[in-house]
């Protein structure tokens, strides 16, 4: 979407930088803020803040996504208690309010569709009560990071919905947009801190995000060209085959990926009773698919391959999600422990040749 | 959620990655970007690093054995006892061993020493997978001066030709088989030695199938053309290597095949070359001379110690390296009081002493002879385990003392590269488990009065000021940054060369051989067997396989007129073995592998030894 035009809404307020602070001290009264913090040596992850002055503006993006706030890495689902004559068996919900604050519109993207992915069809109770508290704040990226290819997914570097508040870094000030009724009452939390937006601000965004556009690093992706050899069946077995011995299966590219919801089901002890804990698995584990007769319909690693990218890109997803399973974040260059990356594997299938 | 940045407990490697607790229990991990080692990346391990101490069955109150079974005790209680006990071994002049870890942290395996040489004056201290490294670590130190590795993986990533000789890197080393895929996307030459064509040996420029046990031929192969050079010549004469004409000359009658002669000019022209050994099925000699032939090959070369080229030894285990400097090896190395008396190793530990400390490992699952190991544990008078988790040794100890997990402890390891990093802890200790040098420092002070630790920091001052390559280092230091690396000082004057060896094992009468395979399995080990998602794989190939299985590739099944998961007779000159048949793609023909994991079905047809000619028929 190049032009910008009638993307920013009437109702958008402007904060002071000065004031952001006071605004998300007001948020900390009644919500865990979670927002990129300093890890060690450069590093950076989201985690609750403590004070205001925690919360940064100029980071690069975290390498794991925030999407273990609305699906954690090990997720109760129920509570299992010894009962008179058998078992009780309760729902281990999490309604802490949250606020995901700063959170890149790639991110910001995967949340409203994991929302979507666990809420369309069987409605996943303990996800949507945990995802129903947690509000997100994203923060659009003027300046694009080397390895994200958003606007091959229409999920960035500014965002046109699926956020609840999007903030925009002006040089002066910063320019609040609200995509929900979450938002909006998160914005009104800020008070006379809030004020309206003028035609100005208005402008100045739009000619951020087009510089933002323009200056997209290298990395694209042409998922609909791909999308089409995928979903005809024009992709040489050959291709997986060559492609899969440039993968060691260390899963890397499912865990960060902020669309990837993959899971195991395992009960851990918990006091005298157990939880039922949902976990993050990787489909391009040999032993994901395995069977309990020993049987594994995808034993080849160039299978379980196979399945991913069609799960990420074929037609079929695509007509029924509304978007392909990537939101264009790069996280899985950084991470791959091969060469077998989205960028890379889209682009072969593209070309139908492997150059690794 | 508390983010705590730790090293990865898994390979030698020393990957940084972060762990998530919340309310004192794990919950996840996460990559550290800018951790100089990983890089962002972690492999499956590592993704599951979290899970075992979650999952796990895991000891969480001190035990002594009261009339056959064991019974919850007070720590004060249980220290005093253990202590009371093995002085009355030590004074009635019974032998007594230590078995230290390579999952435990530096101070934890100092303290093990520290029990060992100076509490229990014994030279018997050990660990488990000593023996399976040490002719590696011994055949490149003797070229090298006793440094284990030269090069980093970085280099790797960026060299003109890698040697690997591999059992299967992806699976053993992730993050190195890694800087590996790097380096033949650049349009490096990768070179690989092994008896599976491994997924690296698919991406190589050449791969040299071999027998398992015998890829001391391939690389004297390559050898033989290097040795005559007479760029080796003046090369020798610049740097002063001995050894050089025995090569020469007991490679003189050396057959080289086409991709012998490529392959020597490859490396020899090579800028920046690096030598990547991993453990093979090769007997202790044959093993030990195939590294110090490989690292000759990188003397001769040039590369041994020029920038960006180099040796690298790959080592199994996070803290391999660690407790191997730290000198948890039988005898005396640096420093400690041995009596002069016994210097056991971890297997004849297990015979022949009367009391026994084993510290975070489950020796039965770790040494060769799985039915030995765990009968000779069981008739021991006075076994004390202190570990983690319940293993098959926990459950035999008289006494048992509970320590928190690596995520849930403070220390150091060193990866094999020789990066020294913290540990930090994460969680909180399950149960009444206490700090794994807390405890060990206890156990020293009652049995050398007057030696006490303040805390694991104090050890590691301890370590810094005795041992040379830590000179210099605290956690202080430690915590900043992403670790240190000492400077390995050469031990000896002259570097001695040597050729690899390869022992001729089969025969008309025993026309294959039988190898254990030399690939780290993580199956048996307490951080994968008790981790939900990393243990499916082992568990489910031991459901497919209850009586055993040997790997044959596609040809010999063929040949032999068998299927996966049919059964053959295997036979050598020391007995004979009904197992079924896994068909691997990749392995030589004439090669039948044995996972580690299933290397107690065919005990009697190895009898110890790591590879041995055999017949095979069908059922």
């Amino acid at each position: 979407m190049k032009n910008g035009e009638d993307m920013v809404q009437d109702g958008a307020k402007t904060i002071a930088r000065q004031d952001v602070g006071k605004w998300v001290a007001k948020l900390m009264e009644r919500a865990e803020v979670i927002t990129p913090v300093a890890g060690h040596g450069g590093d950076v992850m989201y985690s609750r803040v403590s004070s205001p002055d925690d919360v940064m503006f100029d980071f690069a993006n975290t390498l794991l996504p925030p999407k273990q706030f609305v699906l954690p890495q090990t997720d109760p689902l129920v509570r299992i208690r010894r009962d008179a004559g058998g078992f009780k068996v309760e729902p281990a919900y999490d309604e802490r309010r949250r606020v995901l604050f700063n959170v890149r519109s790639c991110d910001a993207r995967s949340i409203s569709f994991l929302t979507k992915m666990h809420t369309m069809d069987l409605v996943d109770d303990v996800f949507r009560k945990r995802a129903e508290n947690v509000t997100v704040v994203s923060l659009t990226c003027n300046i694009p990071c080397p390895l994200g290819f958003c606007t091959c997914t229409d999920s960035g570097p500014f965002l046109k919905d699926g956020y609840d508040v999007q903030l925009t870094l002006l040089p002066d000030r910063i320019l609040v947009e609200t995509g929900s009724e979450k938002g909006v009452a998160l914005v009104a939390q800020g008070g006379d801190l809030m004020r309206p937006a003028a035609g100005t601000d208005v402008d100045q965004r739009k000619l951020l995000e087009e510089v933002a556009r323009g200056s997209m690093g290298k990395e694209t992706c042409h998922f609909a060209s791909a999308m089409r050899r995928v979903s005809t069946g024009r992709v040489e077995e050959d291709l997986w085959v060559r492609m899969s011995d440039w993968c060691v299966e260390c899963g890397g590219c499912n865990l960060v990926c902020p669309t990837c919801y993959c899971f195991s089901v395992k009960d851990l002890r918990d006091g005298d009773g157990w939880l039922r804990c949902r976990t993050w698995d990787s489909c391009q584990y040999a032993a994901f698919t395995m069977e309990a007769s020993g049987h594994n319909p995808r034993e080849r690693r160039k299978d379980r391959m196979k399945r991913r990218f069609f799960h990420k890109v074929s037609a079929q997803y695509f007509q029924r999600d509304g978007m392909v399973g990537c939101v264009g974040c790069g996280r899985c260059v950084k991470v791959c422990l091969g060469t077998t990356d989205v960028p890379a594997v889209v682009g072969a299938i593209r070309k139908g040749a492997w150059n690794g | 959620m508390r983010t705590v940045l730790t090293t990865c407990p898994f390979c030698g490697s020393g990957c940084g990655v972060y762990l998530q607790a919340e309310n004192g229990k794990l919950v996840g991990v996460a990559p550290s970007e800018h951790h100089p080692i990983s890089r962002g990346k972690l492999c499956m391990r590592s993704w599951g690093a979290h899970e075992a101490l979650l999952w796990g069955e895991r000891l969480t109150i001190p035990l002594i054995r009261r009339n056959g079974e064991q019974k919850q005790a007070l720590w004060p209680e249980a220290v005093g006892f253990v202590a009371t006990k093995l002085a009355s071994l030590v004074a009635a002049k019974k032998r007594v061993g230590v078995i230290a870890s390579t999952r435990d942290t530096n101070e934890e395996n100092w303290l093990a020493v520290r029990l060992a040489r100076d509490g229990l004056r014994t030279g018997s201290i050990d660990f488990c997978l000593r023996a399976a490294y040490h002719p590696l670590l011994d055949g490149v130190g003797q070229v090298t001066g006793g440094i284990p590795s030269t090069a980093t993986l970085d280099d790797v990533e960026s060299a003109e030709v890698v040697l690997l000789v591999e059992g299967d890197l992806c699976t053993s080393h992730p993050r190195a088989a890694f800087s590996v895929m790097k380096c033949v996307e650049r349009g490096g030459h990768l070179i690989t030695v092994g008896a599976a064509k491994t997924q690296m040996g698919r991406l190589a420029s050449a791969h040299f199938s071999t027998l398992p046990g015998s890829e001391g031929e391939a690389l004297n192969e390559i050898l033989s053309q290097i040795v005559t050079s007479s760029e080796a010549k003046s090369i020798v004469a610049e740097k002063g290597y001995e050894g050089r004409e025995e090569i020469a000359r007991s490679l003189s009658g050396c057959s080289v095949s086409e991709q012998g002669r490529a392959a020597a000019k490859w490396i020899a022209g090579a800028g920046r070359a690096v030598f990547v050994l991993a453990p093979t099925s090769a007997p202790p000699g044959d093993a030990r001379a195939c590294a110090s032939g490989l690292a000759s090959m990188a003397a001769l070369t040039g590369h041994l110690d020029r920038e960006g080229s180099g040796v690298i030894t790959l080592l199994g285990r996070s803290n391999l390296l660690g407790a191997w400097e730290l000198s948890a090896v039988p005898g005396t190395r640096q420093g400690g009081t041995s009596d002069g008396g016994a210097e056991l190793d971890a297997e004849s530990m297990l015979d022949e002493v009367s009391g026994l400390v084993v510290i975070a490992d489950d020796p039965p699952s770790v040494l060769p002879d799985v039915k030995h190991a765990a009968e000779a544990m069981s008739k021991l008078e006075f076994l004390v385990v202190v570990d983690s988790f319940v293993t098959e040794t926990a459950r035999m100890a008289h006494a048992v003392l509970p320590i928190a997990g690596f995520a849930e402890t403070e220390g150091t390891i060193t990866s094999m590269d020789g990066l020294v990093q913290r540990v930090r802890a994460a969680a909180d200790p399950p149960g009444k488990a206490r700090h794994g040098w807390e405890v060990l420092a206890d156990l020293v002070a009652k049995m050398s009065p007057g030696r006490t630790y303040r805390s694991v920091a104090e050890v590691f001052d301890e370590i810094a000021s005795s041992v040379p390559y830590y000179a210099g280092m605290s956690h202080a230091s430690l915590e900043q940054g992403w670790g240190a690396r000492g400077r390995p000082g050469r031990s000896g004057s002259k570097v001695r060369l040597g050729e690899a060896a390869a022992s001729k094992t089969v025969s008309p009468e025993f026309p294959m051989v039988l190898a254990l395979d030399g690939v780290m399995d993580w199956g048996d080990d307490p951080l994968v067997r008790h981790a939900p998602t990393l243990s499916r794989d082992s568990y489910a190939r031991r459901k497919m396989f209850p009586a055993g299985l040997v790997e044959v590739c596609k040809r010999d099944a063929d040949d032999l007129g068998v299927r996966r998961g049919w059964k053959v007779k295997v036979r050598s000159k020391f007995g004979e073995a009904v197992v079924a048949v896994e068909i691997r793609d990749d392995l030589a023909p004439g090669a039948l592998l044995v996972p580690y994991a299933f290397r107690g079905h065919t005990a009697g047809v190895l009898r110890g030894a790591s590879a041995v000619a055999v017949k095979v028929e069908s059922t």
